[in-house]
């Protein structure tokens, strides 16, 4: 598996660079590993998250609380100055991310017509068009575990 | 044809063209980056990193708490 696939990592070996880990003031970059106990661990607890926040009913409070607390905790592990991070991948220009623009202002388009169109059963935006998808209990425990997931692996980066 | 089922279609070719490009980004010597690179790239950006957490947050609550 690559880097770019595993939300995993943990910090680099400290024990290489012993005499400069005291004065270090960036987090030591994290690199790609096999799963750690802690990382099972975390697994876990996330997943009995994601089955029990999958078990609430959309539009009430413990559906909305059950987004905002991971959101809240894994925003304010991203924005901490020591949290580790995987090495920068290589630089590429603007130009090269043209076709990526392409794909965005496209749903961009796409989402704001169905929405100007009243984002109804004939015009429904990807939302309105997914419900019956992610409805079920079942699905919405495997929409928690990707977004949970899908964090978890920007955090890191 | 219906206007759902072209909404449909629309929705299907973006997710396609996405799935493209990122073939396109995985070949060798491509220049084009992969997704991962592109949102990698953003998140070292401080600003960059506060938006993308921000669209990450309001995903979930999007779709798994209001829709």
């Amino acid at each position: 598996m690559t880097q770019e696939s595993v939300p995993m990592g943990r910090r680099a070996e400290a024990a290489a660079e012993p005499a400069a880990a005291g004065a270090r003031t960036a987090p030591i970059p994290l690199k790609a590993t096999h799963p750690t106990s802690t990382m099972i661990t975390w697994g876990a607890v996330g997943l009995g998250y994601s089955l029990i926040a999958g078990s609430f009913a959309r539009l009430t409070v413990p559906a909305e609380i059950a987004t905002l607390l991971p959101g809240a905790a894994l925003v304010w592990y991203a924005l901490r100055p020591t949290t580790a991070r995987f090495p920068p991948p290589a630089p590429f220009t603007r130009r090269d991310t043209v076709a990526w623009a392409a794909v965005g202002v496209a749903f961009g388009i796409w989402e704001l017509y169905a929405a100007a169109r009243g984002s109804t059963h004939a015009h429904p935006t990807l939302s309105i068009l997914m419900r019956p998808l992610i409805d079920p209990p079942p699905a919405r425990a495997g929409g928690y575990v990707v977004w949970l997931l899908t964090g978890v692996w920007m955090v890191r980066r | 044809m219906s206007p759902r089922v072209i909404t449909a279609v629309g929705y299907a070719l973006i997710g396609l063209a996405a799935l493209a490009v990122e073939v396109v980004a995985r070949r060798p010597g491509s220049r084009v980056p992969t997704f991962a690179q592109l949102v990698h790239t953003v998140m070292r950006e401080r600003w960059g990193r506060v938006g993308m957490l921000l669209v990450w947050w309001w995903l979930g609550f999007h779709f798994l708490s209001r829709s």
